[in-house]
C-alpha cells in the first residue's frame, strides 16, 4: 500500500471512528440526565405529603402528631439535598469530549509507525496491530494481534472494547485456552493496566491503549498467571487439577488419566500403580486394592480381596456355610440312630398287628417301635 | 506554557498543566516521575519519539507509558 492509499484509508477510519465517539458522548448526556424523575421526585412527593398532614397536624393541635411528622420531613429534606448535591457532583464531572478526527487520525498514524502497521477493517468494524514475537523467561509465545472493536464504543464499558488473538499459538499444556499468563481464550487480564486503558479508549488516544496492552502482554507476574510459566508445559491432575510437571505426572492405566503424586496410589496387593478414584477399599480389611485384585463375596456382596474369599464366600458367610452344613448333618444322623435302636432298619419295620391285614394298597410300612400297633383303617 | 501531558501510568490522567518556559523532556519526567527510571518508559511528544534533552514548546503533548506492566488473572 503506498502512503498515498495510506492516508486516505486513515482518514476514512478516523471519520468513522470519530462518528462512533461522537455517539457515545450523546448517550453520556442522556446517562446523566436519566435519574432526574426518580430518586428526586420520590422525595419531593414525601415533602409535599408530609407538609399537608404537618399543617393539619398544627390546625388540630396535635403536638405528638407533630412531633413525628417534623422528623418525617426532615428525612425527606435531607434525603432531597443528598440526591441534589449527587446529581451536581455528576452533573460537573469532565464532560467526555469526543475526539476530533484530527486527533483520531494522528492517533492511527502515530500506531502505525509504532506498530509497523494497522489493520482497518470496516466490514467487521475493526482496527488492530500486530506485536512482536512474545518471548517471557525464555518461553516463546509467538505475536499478538490486540483488536479494537470500533462497533461496541457507543454501547459499552472501555473494558470490552478489545479482545487478543494469538497468532502463532503456544497455549499451556493444562489448558488450551490460555494462551498467554494474562490470556484466557481472547480476553485480557489487564491488571495494574486497566484504568489508563480505559481512559485511554475513553480519550480516544488510540496509540497510548495498543502501547499499554502490549506492555501487559510483554510483562509476566508470576503471582496472579492463570497458568505459571513454570507449569506451562506441565499436566493438570485429573482429580485435583493441580499442575505438575510432565516428569512428575502420573499416568494411571485403568481409566487413562494424568495425575499428580498425590492423588496416585498403588494396589496393596499386586503393587500395581493406579490412581485413587479407580482404586478399590476391601470392606473386610480396608486393604486399597485394584479390580484385579478384589470381588463381592456371593453371600453378602461384600467388597473383599480374593485372599479374603475362599469359594467366592467371606470368612463370615463360610462360617454360616459350615454351619449350617453341620446341623444338616446332625439331623441326618439322630434320623438314623433312631431306627438302629428299634433293631430294625426303616424298610424291615412292619407292625405285627399289621401282619394279619394286609396293609392298604399305597400304604408304608413303619416301624412303631414299642407304641401299640394300631388298627389299620382302611383309606376312604 | 501550557502544555497537555499524559501520564499512563498508574491512573493514567491526561490534563494540561502549566510548565516553565525551556523545561526538557527530560526535566519533565523526573519532575513528574520522581525514582522511576526513564527506560521503562516509552516516551513521546507530539506523538513522536524525543530525547531527554529536548526542549518543550507551548502546546505540545507528552505522553508517558509503561513499558513493562503486571497483568493479572480474573478470580474465578
Amino acid at each position: 500500500m503506498n502512503a498515498n492509499a495510506r492516508t486516505r484509508l486513515l482518514v476514512r477510519t478516523a471519520a468513522r471512528l470519530h462518528a462512533q465517539y461522537v455517539a457515545r458522548s450523546k448517550d453520556e448526556l442522556m446517562q446523566r440526565l436519566e435519574p432526574v424523575d426518580g430518586m428526586l421526585c420520590a422525595y419531593v412527593d414525601e415533602l409535599r405529603r408530609t407538609e399537608t398532614l404537618l399543617t393539619r397536624a398544627h390546625r388540630r393541635g396535635l403536638h405528638l402528631c407533630q412531633r413525628r411528622l417534623r422528623q418525617r420531613y426532615e428525612r425527606s429534606l435531607q434525603g432531597a439535598v443528598l440526591r441534589l448535591d449527587q446529581m451536581q457532583r455528576r452533573w460537573n464531572e469532565p464532560w467526555p469530549k469526543p475526539p476530533t478526527q484530527r486527533e483520531l487520525y494522528e492517533e492511527l498514524v502515530a500506531a502505525f509507525e509504532e506498530f509497523g502497521g494497522v489493520d482497518c477493517d470496516w466490514h467487521d468494524k475493526t482496527i488492530s496491530v500486530h506485536t512482536d514475537r512474545i518471548v517471557l523467561e525464555g518461553l516463546s509465545l509467538g505475536s499478538f494481534r490486540i483488536v479494537m472493536r470500533a462497533s461496541l464504543i457507543a454501547r459499552s464499558d472501555p473494558s470490552g472494547w478489545y479482545c487478543i488473538e494469538a497468532m502463532e499459538p503456544n497455549p499451556a499444556s493444562s489448558n488450551e485456552e490460555i494462551v498467554h499468563p494474562h490470556v484466557d481464550g481472547d480476553q485480557l487480564c489487564a491488571g495494574d493496566a486497566l484504568v489508563p486503558i480505559g481512559n485511554a479508549l475513553r480519550q480516544g488516544r488510540l496509540c497510548d491503549f495498543f502501547v499499554l496492552v502490549r506492555s501487559v502482554l510483554e510483562t509476566y507476574n508470576p503471582h496472579s498467571a492463570y497458568v505459571e510459566l513454570e507449569n506451562w508445559d506441565g499436566v493438570s491432575c485429573h482429580d485435583c487439577g493441580y499442575v505438575v510437571d510432565s516428569d512428575n505426572s502420573y499416568y494411571c492405566e485403568s481409566c487413562e488419566h494424568s495425575f499428580c503424586d498425590e492423588c496416585m496410589s498403588i494396589c496393596e496387593v499386586c503393587h500395581t500403580t493406579q490412581c485413587r478414584g479407580c482404586l478399590m477399599r476391601s470392606e473386610l480389611s480396608g486393604m486399597c486394592v485394584c479390580d484385579g485384585c478384589c470381588a463381592r463375596c456371593s453371600g453378602c456382596d461384600q467388597l473383599c480381596t480374593l485372599d479374603e474369599l475362599d469359594d467366592e464366600l467371606c470368612s463370615s458367610c463360610l462360617e454360616e456355610r459350615d454351619e449350617q452344613e453341620i446341623t444338616h448333618d446332625d439331623n441326618q444322623q439322630t434320623t438314623r440312630k433312631d431306627h438302629v435302636d428299634c433293631g430294625q432298619t426303616p424298610a424291615q419295620a412292619v407292625p405285627a398287628a399289621a401282619v394279619t391285614t394286609a396293609a392298604p394298597a399305597g400304604a408304608d410300612a413303619v416301624c412303631a417301635g414299642v407304641a401299640q400297633t394300631p388298627v389299620p383303617v382302611p383309606c376312604r | 506554557m501550557q502544555v497537555f501531558f499524559i501520564n499512563n501510568h498508574g491512573g493514567g490522567f491526561a490534563d494540561t498543566m502549566t510548565v516553565r518556559d525551556g523545561i526538557t523532556v527530560g526535566e519533565l519526567f523526573n519532575q513528574q516521575m520522581p525514582g522511576c527510571e526513564p527506560h521503562d518508559y516509552l516516551i513521546r511528544v507530539n506523538r513522536q519519539p524525543c530525547t531527554a534533552d529536548q526542549v518543550i514548546r507551548e502546546g505540545d503533548r507528552i505522553s508517558i507509558t509503561p513499558t513493562k506492566i503486571e497483568g493479572a488473572r480474573l478470580a474465578a
